[in-house]
């Protein structure tokens, strides 16, 4: 693949590889190095790559073979993983809608982690269906409908918990 | 189109996304990464056993077949004929695989079954090129000790072409069997034109004590190849698990006979220096194949192709319509240096016994050796004790290592006694022949570990899914080089 093919990819998803390791392992310099190495190993294996309308999918599934790798090493060596504050790693917002964002995320992250690894792919990596089927290896029909059923439940969720 | 439309989002998507945005990286992180990814060179030459790209996960297209794969492997063709045939369109044949043209091919009319000695031998397939021949037998319903009469019918079961040369002609190519059923199968030479065309055994074992063996001898009519004898094109890749520990479960292919299903996988591993052996036993089987109703297809075979090229299992035939299971919840990982002149030369540990000690005198080493990113020994110290003498290391890991092993070089030989040792549990005691003098160096030799991840190794499949094998999986499926760790 060519160097400036390779760039252009590279601006192309560093942002959202970044957010999506940030959101999972909750630690800025953790994210930073998960997702060096996750560029690291794809550019280092980008021979073995062809199709780039698949290049996300396979970047992501990468990503997520680190993140995985880094909570695996941490629990052999009994580690607690540090991780920061919401003020650290999350945009902040203007008030009222500040605590708002909170309240939703709690409601998120009472989800389980089969369904809140669907939301991080969809809304914090922005990733059409398509590519989030090829990462979960299922249809693309079954991963909208599975996010519409989800999105529904957590809308209803909210809106209880607001009330 | 890979990501997503925010102009799409409804009101609650927009405030999910909001509550889930995180910051952005850093524009000196993602500069210097940049700067790095820039300065890597282009990746050498990935083709080891295998001499063409490889070949990729599932929900990448692959654009190679395995049965492309396996002619490379036994033909050895070079990479430029490999692409040809790629770019040409392709029709496979069981047995032969990739054929140009079908007007120059011939099958077999209609299965052959002889019973005698109490057993029934039948040709059940064969396709013939103008290059190459390839039949299978099956033999069903030996009543003694299938073990022997199986392993007597491989090593004298020689096939004759032609029953009136003296040499057989043919080569055997793969079998396996299950509780009932062996299958047999032979690469011949071209047989679509040849005259009075014949296939015997004329060497298997009698089944009765002191009787001459029958002679089992076939008469196969041919006929031409149409398309319906074609197997579908296959440009899926392999199907991949997850990752654990650089070790993924791979589907290479299926393989069908009338009766039973053959499943091809293996374990991609690390480093061609990795090995694995499956953990547990035949019930619960490892791995497990199960359908959606949690049925178990249980292995009647599996066979160890190559503990580090892959396994192979017969199971009950498996339908198409149905959506099934893999799943390996454990394994042991082997790292063996098999290089001696390495194994000397990277030697982590050398002691000099130069200088006078006693018993109890300490070799402090401190340190930590890395083999095979990101499996790492500290080795702590070395002791000397007597009666009788020997060392003992000391030492330490950084992950669940079963056990390990040591060889010893040294310029007094002999001084070690016995190797390579083994240990595991943080001390290695090595035997010495006298008080030790001159210079002794203890490579490492083996680790291995035992690896058990949370939900295993698992595969959701169907077999349409597969690329669909043309013969019995080979003894020899291509080593892929795995991505390479920072």
């Amino acid at each position: 693949m060519q160097k400036a093919k390779l760039n252009e990819l590279y601006d192309e998803w560093i942002q959202a590889i970044y957010r999506y390791t940030l959101s999972r392992v909750k630690h800025v310099d953790d994210a930073q190095d998960i997702t060096s190495q996750t560029f690291l190993s794809a550019w280092q294996n980008r021979e073995r790559y062809q199709e780039r309308g698949e290049f996300a999918a396979w970047l992501f599934s990468i990503a997520r073979n680190k993140i995985n790798d880094h909570f695996r090493q941490a629990q052999r060596k009994q580690k607690r993983i540090q991780t920061l504050g919401d003020d650290e790693i999350y945009k902040l917002s203007a008030e009222p809608q500040h605590e708002t964002l909170i309240a939703l995320r709690q409601v998120i992250s009472t989800l389980s982690e089969k369904d809140q690894e669907l939301i991080r792919l969809r809304y914090v990596a922005g990733l059409d269906f398509a590519a989030i089927a090829k990462i979960s290896r299922r249809s693309p029909a079954a991963c909208r409908k599975a996010c519409s059923r989800l999105v529904a439940k957590l809308k209803a969720h909210f809106e209880q918990e607001q009330e | 189109m890979t990501k997503l439309n925010t102009n799409s989002l409804n009101p609650f998507e927009e405030k999910l996304s909001l509550a889930l945005q995180v910051k952005d990286a850093p524009e000196d992180f993602t500069q210097t990464l940049k700067s790095q990814l820039e300065n890597i060179p282009e990746s050498k030459d990935m083709q080891q056993n295998l001499r063409l790209k490889s070949p990729k996960m599932r929900w990448a297209v692959a654009g190679i077949s395995l049965a492309l794969i396996a002619v490379i492997v036994v033909f050895a063709i070079g990479p430029k004929k490999v692409w040809a045939e790629i770019s040409s369109f392709l029709q496979r044949l069981p047995g032969v695989g990739n054929v140009e043209d079908l007007g120059d091919s011939c099958v077999l009319a209609k299965p052959i079954s002889i019973t005698q000695e109490g057993y029934t031998i039948t040709l059940e397939a064969l396709s013939s090129t103008d290059k190459k021949s390839w039949v299978r037998f099956s033999l069903d319903g030996w009543q003694g000790d299938r073990d022997f009469y199986y392993m007597m019918i491989r090593e004298f079961g020689k096939l004759q072409y032609n029953i009136d040369t003296i040499k057989p002609q043919s080569t055997f190519v793969g079998d396996i069997y299950q509780s009932e059923l062996l299958y047999l199968e032979y690469e011949l030479p071209p047989v679509c034109h040849a005259k009075d065309f014949r296939l015997a055994f004329l060497s298997l074992p009698a089944s009765k004590q002191n009787m001459a063996p029958e002679v089992w001898e076939f008469e196969p009519k041919l006929r031409a190849a149409q398309k319906e004898d074609t197997l579908p094109k296959n440009d899926q890749g392999f199907l991949s698990s997850e990752e654990h520990e650089g070790i993924t479960m791979q589907i290479l292919a299926y393989y069908e006979t009338p009766k039973f299903t053959g499943l091809s996988y293996r374990f991609q591993t690390p480093s061609l220096r990795n090995s694995v052996s499956l953990l547990g036993g035949w019930n619960p089987s490892n791995p497990m194949i199960v359908d959606s109703e949690g049925n178990n297809y249980y292995e009647q075979d599996r066979r160890s192709a190559s503990s580090q090229y892959g396994y192979f299992s017969m199971v009950n035939k498996m339908p198409h319509d149905e959506s099934f299971h893999l799943n390996s919840p454990s394994m042991m990982l082997y790292w063996n240096e098999l290089d001696f002149e390495i194994l000397e030369n990277k030697a982590p540990i050398t002691i000099d016994f130069s200088a006078d000690f006693e018993k109890g005198h300490e070799w402090k080493l401190d340190f930590w050796y890395e083999y095979d990113y990101p499996y790492k020994i500290y080795f702590d110290k070395v002791v000397y004790r007597e009666s009788p003498p020997h060392l003992e290391v000391h030492y330490g890991t950084d992950n669940d290592i079963n056990y390990i092993q040591l060889y010893c070089f040294s310029d007094v030989a002999p001084l070690c006694k016995g190797c390579p040792y083994s240990s595991s549990e943080g001390v290695f005691r090595i035997g010495l022949a006298e008080k030790p003098s001159g210079q002794l160096k203890l490579g490492l030799y083996s680790v291995s570990r035992e690896i058990e991840p949370p939900e295993g190794w698992t595969i959701d499949f169907t077999l349409d899914e597969l690329p669909k094998a043309e013969w019995l999986p080979l003894y020899d499926v291509p080593y892929i080089v795995p991505e390479q760790r920072p």
